[in-house]
């Protein structure tokens, strides 16, 4: 069950390089002509899909056999500032939702700065970035806010210079110490999966 | 200058930011992802109505049957086995109360047309003979039985009144009217310790050395509110709750607990049951709407994932300590009826 899990995250992250390995029989001389961002330009991205829970680990390296939340979903606005053709500054806003075995539901809003690096490979082009910053987590009457750390990247078909359409494959790291009881303490460790239009301007 | 003002702006977003967090945060309660991650899944395995409003549950004798007054009147074995519905006397008629007196199940019942009604019948077979000596058309509130006695509370033409059964079972029974002093509202709980009986009266506490003599108000333990509950443990000390707190008095007078609140609102304490043997005893107090108390140890029960519980509105309880798993039942406010099986440690919970 664990192992048929994996193959199939392993096989959407697989779908998700497609567009780079088949990008690498193209012209390499064509895309290194690109430039398409520039200093000052803008972009708004919006990004929906599912959130897979992978598991949980505790500070002292276990991991635990199953983390008891379903397949849920996830949508993240991502607002950045480009500072050249390959680096973007941002601020992302996102929010899950996934249900426990006993029916409640597990909620996060990270809030977070990202660093982006972009790779253009025409039509596409493949932006590997590093989410951080604070995760309010909700579950039943506990509330935290915890670090949270999400590397990730996308592949994006540029359908002109202003609209890019793709999809998304984000790790969340949330670490949860609790120093109250050490042995509560747990890391989360979460996959998104999801598609996204973004804006340039 | 600029400098250090940036370095302050810093550290007070920090600051805020840390308060904003510890606010958040219940250190009584385990952190999200431990707690999900030792959640069980809740089964669902004895065919009780998950939305209905338990007002008793009780057992026929240690290893007997459960009883249920959810409307309808429910019973199973003990060991295993669903729930079944037990026919009512009249047709249409809802069971609000169920007790064991003497051998007998005693149920009381609204009618159609919301006159009361209270009826006894053996265990099993049931058959359903009626309860004399109360006045025609009252509506049943209490049943408590007490020792060799079957208190009764009533409502009948504005009046409350508290009846005092010995025997049920014959014709014309002999009930003494206790309620000469007590008519500002419903009997809300009996209790005898001792030689001294106990009654609850709004947020008046009422005691006699005799049943047979006028209860006189108790002005011991004084209350804003009203008193919640009277329970008498194995080891002689009397419980009683109000206003967020609980009383305790072991024969040497009332002692108060600390005020309970939760979020600001104090606790109201709704009945409650001892355990035994898990080891030792405790007594839980069940709440109107944020699950059971530990009453030693003031710990919010049960574990907080269970929200049908956590947040529930405990309205009866049950202990039963005579099989191989010690058994605690919880009968919920729109939420159906809850079983406890301790599993050496801790409840484990499953709806019935």
């Amino acid at each position: 069950m664990r192992t048929r899990f994996f193959v199939n995250v392993l096989m959407v992250l697989a779908l998700l390089i497609l567009p780079l390995s088949a990008s690498f029989g193209q012209d390499q001389g064509k895309q290194a002509q690109m430039n398409i961002y520039s200093l000052g330009q803008q972009t708004i991205a919006v990004s929906a899909g599912l959130f897979i829970p992978l598991f949980f680990q505790s500070f002292d390296g276990q991991y635990s056999s199953t983390t008891n939340l379903a397949l849920g979903g996830t949508a993240t606005l991502l607002y950045g500032f480009h500072l050249d053709n390959h680096w973007l500054v941002g601020l992302s806003v996102s929010g899950m939702f996934s249900q426990s075995v006993q029916k409640n539901f597990l909620y996060q809003v990270p809030i977070c700065v990202r660093g982006s690096y972009s790779f253009h490979i025409f039509p596409f082009e493949i932006p590997v970035y590093l989410d951080l910053g604070m995760d309010i987590v909700k579950y039943r009457e506990q509330a935290h806010i915890n670090f949270i750390l999400k590397p990730g990247f996308s592949t994006l078909w540029k359908y002109n210079l202003s609209w890019g359409f793709g999809l998304n494959a984000v790790y969340w790291w949330v670490p949860q110490p609790w120093p109250a009881d050490p042995i509560q303490g747990r890391m989360g460790n979460f996959l998104e999966i999801t598609a996204t239009a973004q804006y340039t301007f | 200058m600029n400098r250090n003002r940036n370095i302050v702006l810093k550290i007070g977003c920090f600051l805020i930011l840390a308060l904003v967090m510890l606010s958040c945060t219940d250190t009584n309660l385990s952190p999200v992802f431990y707690a999900v991650e030792h959640e069980k899944s809740l089964v669902d395995d004895r065919g009780f109505p998950d939305d209905a409003v338990v007002q008793r549950i009780i057992q026929n004798v240690p290893g007997g049957n459960y009883f249920a007054a959810a409307g309808t009147l429910y019973t199973r074995a003990p060991g295993g086995g669903t729930w079944s519905p037990i026919s009512a006397p009249v047709t249409g008629a809802l069971c609000t109360n169920v007790e064991i007196f003497s051998g007998q199940l005693v149920a009381a019942f609204l009618l159609p047309d919301d006159t009361g009604a209270l009826y006894y019948s053996t265990v099993s077979p049931i058959s359903w003979n009626p309860v004399s000596g109360l006045p025609a058309g009252a509506q049943i509130g209490l049943l408590r039985n007490i020792g060799t006695e079957l208190f009764v509370s009533t409502l009948s033409g504005g009046t409350y009144n508290l009846y005092d059964y010995t025997n049920i079972t014959i014709p014309t029974v002999t009930t003494t009217n206790l309620t000469a002093t007590m008519t500002t509202g419903p009997i809300s709980d009996v209790a005898l310790a001792g030689t001294t009986y106990w009654a609850t009266v709004g947020s008046t506490l009422y005691s006699s050395a005799d049943i047979f003599n006028t209860f006189a108000a108790d002005s011991t333990v004084s209350t804003n509110g009203a008193f919640d509950g009277l329970f008498l443990s194995s080891g002689g000390t009397l419980y009683l709750a109000a206003d967020g707190k609980f009383y305790t008095n072991p024969g040497t007078g009332w002692v108060a607990s600390s005020s309970i609140t939760v979020e600001g609102n104090s606790v109201q304490f709704t009945t409650f049951v001892e355990t035994s043997g898990l080891p030792g005893s405790h007594v839980y107090a069940g709440t109107g709407g944020y699950g059971y108390y530990d009453t030693s140890t003031l710990e919010r029960l049960p574990f907080y994932t269970i929200s049908a519980l956590y947040d529930g509105a405990i309205l009866s309880m049950l202990y039963d300590g005579s099989g191989a798993t010690p058994v605690l039942l919880l009968g919920t406010y729109n939420s159906g009826l809850w079983r406890g099986d301790w599993d050496g440690a801790n409840w484990q919970w499953k709806q019935e």
